[in-house]
C-alpha cells in the first residue's frame, strides 16, 4: 500500500479514528495490527520474515541482558547480527553472488547451470534490520535495557509509518513514546497535515514528474553530451531528494498525527558547504546510524593508526554503504566518492580554513556550495546510471562537451519543449521555496495567508499537476 | 467554531484556487491547445473520432444496432456496410473502452426505445483494473454531462476531476483536432497494410505474450449489462472480432475461460477471433487492428450470421 494511495488515506484515517477510541492500553494492539496489515498488503507472506527478525532480536537481547559474562554476550550478539545480516544479505544478494559463480565456474569449463531464485526483496528489509541491529548493538553496550514488552518491541520494529523506508528510529527516542498516553492533539494533527501535505507535493507534483525527463537523458547516454548528462543529473538529484524526504515528511506527518515524534530524516541538503555537512543533511537517520554502529567502532577499533584510522573508517563505511544500495558497481563508486570526499576534508580542513579567513563570506560560502552540488551531482549520476559503461560515457561527456547546447536542445524537445519548461519551473519554484514553505510547516500558528492561499494552493497544485500513476518510492528497493 | 471556520475557508479557498487554475490553463492556449495538455501529460485532448462520433449519435433515433466495445470495435464495425443491407447502426466503441465504461454508455445513452440489438465486442484490454485512457477520453469528448459525471464517479482518481473541470472550462471551444481515420456514424479506418514495425515484429517471430489478469469485478459487469438489456427488451449479443498472429492463443483460451461466468446467461458470445482466418499481412494494419479489407470481409460474415438468426 503506497502512500500516494487512496487505500493508505482510507487506511489511516480509520486507524487513526480506531486510535483514538481506544483505551491506552489497547493502542499498542491496533497500531501493532495496523502495522502488519499495512506490511502484508504488499506481500502477506513476507511477514514471516519481519516476525523471525523481530523475535530474533527480541530474545538475543533479553538473553544478553542475562548473560554471564562479556563472552558470551558478545557471543549472543554476534548470532544475532549474522542471522538478521544473513536474511538482509541472502535477499539482496543471493542471486548476484550465484550468477557470477556461474560465470565463473563457466569460465573454467565447469558445468553449473543453478538459475537462482526467483525472489522479491522484502520492502524495507534494510530499514527494519538496521534499526533492530542498532537496538541490539544498544543492549550490548549497555546504553539501554532490553524491551521486556515484546508486543511493544514488535510495534517499535513494524511501526507503519517509517516502516518501508525510514528514518531508522532508534529504541531510546521511539519505544518510550509508546507508553505514554496521547490525546487528540489540535496542535499536533494540524503540523501532522501540514507535513504531509508538503510531502505529497514533493512526491506527486516534483518528484514523479521528473521521472521521464531524468530517464530520457539516462536511458540514452550515447546519444546525448555533457550539457544534456548534467541537466539530467541535475533533474534526478531534486527527484531523488523530492522523493526520498517526501516519504519521510509524510512518514513523520502521519506518526504526529498519532502522536509520535520521528526524528527529521533531510534538512535541506543542497545548501552544504561540503560534503560533510551534506551527510549531517541528507538522510540523517542513516548517516547517524552509520557513525555510531559502524564508522565509530573500526575506528576504535583501530585507533592507534591516529588519522589513518578515519580514513581506514571512512573507507569501510562507504563502501559498505555502496555495497547496501545493491549489486552494481556503480553503487560502490558511489560510496566511494563519498568517502574520498570526506577523506580529503579532513585533510584539508586547516588549509580550507586559512582560504575561509581571506575570502568574504558570501563568496566562500557560495563557491563551497556549488562545488559541493556540482560534487554531489557527479556522484549521484552512479546511482541513477545503468551500467559502469554509462557512467563511464556520462563522466567523459562531463569533461568533453559540457558546452553543447544544440544537444540539449534535442533532449528538450523529445520532452516536448513547452512540457519541459513547465516542470523545470515548477521544480525551480519548488527549489527556491522548500526552506521558506518548511519553515512554514513548522510553526504552530500560520498567517491568514500561509493558511488561505499558500496551502491551498499547494492541495490544488497536487490535485491538478500531480502524477497519480502510482510511481513507487525510489527507496522501497533498498 | 473557530476551528470548523478555519477548515471550512481553507477548502473554500483549495477549491476556489483549484477552479481558477483549471479555468485558466484551460483557456490559455499555445499553439493551438490549452495549456492544460501541455502542463499535464494525462489529459486527452478534446476531439478525435470520440468527439465527433458522440456529437453525431442521436439518441432518439432507431438503431438496428449500436457497436460498443474497445478500438477493436470503432475499427472492426463499418455502419456503411449494415446500411448496404438495410440496417441502420452507429458505433460507440472508444479507445480502450473499459466494460465499466460501456455499462455507463449503454446507461446513459441506450435504451429500448431505440436499440433494437446491441452488439459488445470483448477483448481482454476491457477487463484491467485501471482504465484511465478510456474513461480521460469519455469525460473530455462525450456529449453528456450526465455521462462524463457518471464516469468520474465510477473512478478514484484526481486526474478525472481534472478532466472534468477541464472538460466544463472549454465547452465554448471547438474541437481542437479530427482524426483522419474517421469516416463516420463512429467508425474509423485504415487502409494501410501491417505497418513496417509490426511486420518486422512478425518476421522476427516476436510476438505479444500479454499475461494480464483480467479484473474479476470487471467481469462482473457483464452480468449487469445482461440485466440492463433484459430489462430495456433490448437483444444483446457479444462479439470477439477476428485477432491477428500477435494474440497468443493462451491468452485467447485465458480469455474465453474467463467468459464462462456469463455461459448460464444465454447471451450469444460469437468468436470470430481465428474463424474467418484473415491475413495478418494483408487485412491488419497492427498487431490488434483490422484495415478495411479485413472488416469489410469480417462485416459481411456478421451480417450473413445475423441474417441466419442468431
Amino acid at each position: 500500500m503506497l502512500f500516494n494511495s487512496f487505500e493508505f488515506l482510507l487506511f489511516f484515517v480509520i486507524v487513526t479514528v480506531l486510535y483514538f477510541s481506544l483505551a491506552q492500553k489497547f493502542r499498542w494492539i491496533l497500531l501493532l495490527a495496523a502495522s502488519y496489515y499495512f506490511y502484508m498488503s504488499w506481500k502477506a507472506e513476507y511477514i514471516v520474515l519481519l516476525l523471525f527478525t523481530t523475535a530474533v532480536s527480541y530474545y538475543m537481547s533479553i538473553l544478553m541482558e542475562n548473560a554471564e559474562n562479556l563472552k558470551k554476550r558478545r557471543f549472543l550478539l554476534i548470532i544475532s547480527l549474522i542471522v538478521n545480516l544473513g536474511v538482509l544479505f541472502f535477499f539482496k544478494y543471493f542471486n548476484f553472488l550465484n550468477d557470477t559463480a556461474r560465470d565463473v565456474l563457466n569460465t573454467f569449463s565447469i558445468d553449473y547451470q543453478y538459475e537462482g531464485l526467483n525472489i522479491l526483496l522484502p520492502l524495507g528489509i534494510s530499514f527494519y534490520t538496521f534499526q533492530t541491529i542498532g537496538y541490539n548493538l544498544d543492549v550490548f553496550y549497555s546504553v539501554r535495557k532490553p524491551e521486556r514488552h515484546f508486543g511493544i518491541f514488535a510495534l517499535y520494529v513494524s511501526f507503519f509509518p517509517q516502516l518501508i523506508a525510514g528514518p531508522i528510529e532508534r529504541s531510546q527516542s521511539l519505544i518510550p513514546q509508546f507508553y505514554e498516553k496521547h490525546k487528540i492533539n489540535r496542535t499536533r494533527i494540524y503540523q501532522g497535515l501540514k507535513l504531509m501535505l508538503w510531502g505529497f507535493f514533493k512526491k506527486l507534483v516534483i518528484a514523479d514528474r521528473l521521472v521521464p525527463l531524468v530517464a530520457e537523458g539516462f536511458d540514452n547516454v550515447n546519444s546525448y553530451g555533457g550539457a544534456t548528462i548534467l541537466v539530467s543529473t541535475f533533474l534526478f538529484a531534486i527527484q531523488l531528494y523530492a522523493d526520498f524526504s517526501a516519504y519521510s515528511e509524510i512518514a513523520k506527518g502521519v506518526a504526529k498525527i498519532l502522536g509520535y515524534d520521528l526524528m527529521d530524516n533531510f534538512n535541506h541538503p543542497f545548501i552544504s558547504k561540503n560534503i560533510t555537512e551534506f551527510w549531517r543533511r541528507w538522510h540523517i537517520s542513516l548517516s547517524f546510524w552509520l557513525r555510531d554502529y559502524l564508522y565509530t567502532p573500526i575506528l576504535f577499533a583501530r585507533k592507534k593508526w591516529g588519522k589513518w584510522a578515519i580514513v581506514y573508517a571512512l573507507l569501510i563505511t562507504f563502501l559498505l554503504v555502496g555495497i547496501w544500495h545493491g549489486t552494481k558497481i556503480t553503487f560502490v563508486f558511489l560510496g566511494l566518492l563519498q568517502a574520498f570526499a570526506l577523506i580529503y576534508e579532513m585533510f584539508t580542513k586547516k588549509w580550507r580554513q586559512t582560504i575561509a579567513n581571506k575570502m568574504p563570506k558570501f563568496l566562500y560560502n557560495g563557491v563551497s556550495m556549488a562545488i559541493t552540488f556540482l560534487y554531489i551531482l557527479y556522484s549521484f549520476s552512479f546511482f541513477r546510471s545503468n551500467s559502469l559503461e554509462d557512467s563511464i560515457l556520462i563522466t567523459q561527456a562531463l569533461f568533453t562537451s559540457l558546452f553543447d547546447i544544440n544537444d540539449l536542445m534535442v533532449y528538450i524537445s523529445e520532452l516536448d519543449n513547452i512540457r519541459f519548461i513547465f516542470t523545470i519551473s515548477l521544480t525551480l519554484l519548488f527549489l527556491i521555496t522548500d526552506i521558506w514553505v518548511f519553515r512554514q510547516i513548522k510553526k504552530e500558528n500560520d498567517t491568514r495567508f500561509i493558511l488561505y492561499i499558500l496551502y491551498p494552493l499547494i492541495l490544488g497544485s497536487i490535485l491538478l499537476f500531480g502524477y497519480f500513476g502510482e510511481v513507487e518510492f525510489i527507496y522501497f528497493k533498498f | 467554531m473557530k476551528i470548523i471556520g478555519n477548515i471550512t475557508l481553507f477548502c473554500f479557498s483549495t477549491v476556489f484556487l483549484y477552479l481558477i487554475l483549471i479555468f485558466s490553463l484551460s483557456n490559455i492556449n499555445y499553439k493551438g491547445r490549452p495549456l492544460i495538455y501541455i502542463t499535464n501529460n494525462y489529459y486527452v485532448v478534446k476531439g478525435g473520432d470520440t468527439y465527433f462520433k458522440f456529437a453525431e449519435f442521436d439518441s432518439q433515433a432507431e438503431y438496428d444496432y449500436i457497436f460498443l466495445g474497445t478500438s477493436r470495435a470503432y475499427r472492426g464495425y463499418d455502419p456503411r456496410i449494415f446500411a448496404n443491407h438495410g440496417y441502420n447502426t452507429f458505433n460507440l466503441g472508444t479507445g480502450g473502452q473499459s466494460i465499466d465504461n460501456t455499462y455507463l454508455i449503454i446507461k446513459n445513452l441506450i435504451n429500448g426505445n431505440n436499440t433494437e440489438c446491441l452488439i459488445i465486442d470483448l477483448y481482454p484490454n476491457a477487463f484491467y483494473a485501471r482504465p484511465a485512457e478510456s474513461s480521460l477520453d469519455l469525460i473530455a469528448n462525450v456529449s453528456s454531462h450526465e455521462l462524463a459525471m457518471d464516469i468520474l464517479l465510477n473512478e478514484k482518481d484526481p486526474r478525472h476531476v481534472n478532466a472534468f473541470f477541464s472538460r466544463l472550462s472549454i465547452l465554448d471551444q471547438a474541437p481542437f483536432y479530427n482524426d483522419s481515420d474517421y469516416v463516420e456514424k463512429g467508425f474509423c479506418t485504415s487502409n494501410e497494410t501491417l505497418r513496417p514495425y509490426w511486420l518486422e515484429k512478425l518476421n522476427s517471430g516476436e510476438l505479444e505474450d500479454d499475461t494480464s489478469t483480467l479484473s474479476l469485478e470487471k467481469l462482473e459487469i457483464l452480468h449487469e449489462i445482461i440485466e440492463y438489456c433484459d430489462e430495456q427488451s433490448i437483444r444483446l449479443l457479444f462479439t470477439i472480432a477476428p485477432t491477428s498472429d500477435f494474440y497468443p492463443d493462451k491468452q485467447h483460451a485465458y480469455f474465453l475461460q474467463q467468459l464462462k461466468l456469463i455461459e448460464n446467461r444465454n447471451t450469444p458470445l460469437l468468436d470470430y477471433s481465428k474463424k474467418l482466418k484473415l491475413s495478418t499481412h494483408k487485412m491488419f494494419y497492427d498487431g490488434s487492428h483490422m484495415n478495411y479489407s479485413g472488416v469489410k470481409l469480417f462485416n459481411e460474415k456478421l451480417i450473413e450470421d445475423l441474417k441466419s438468426g442468431i
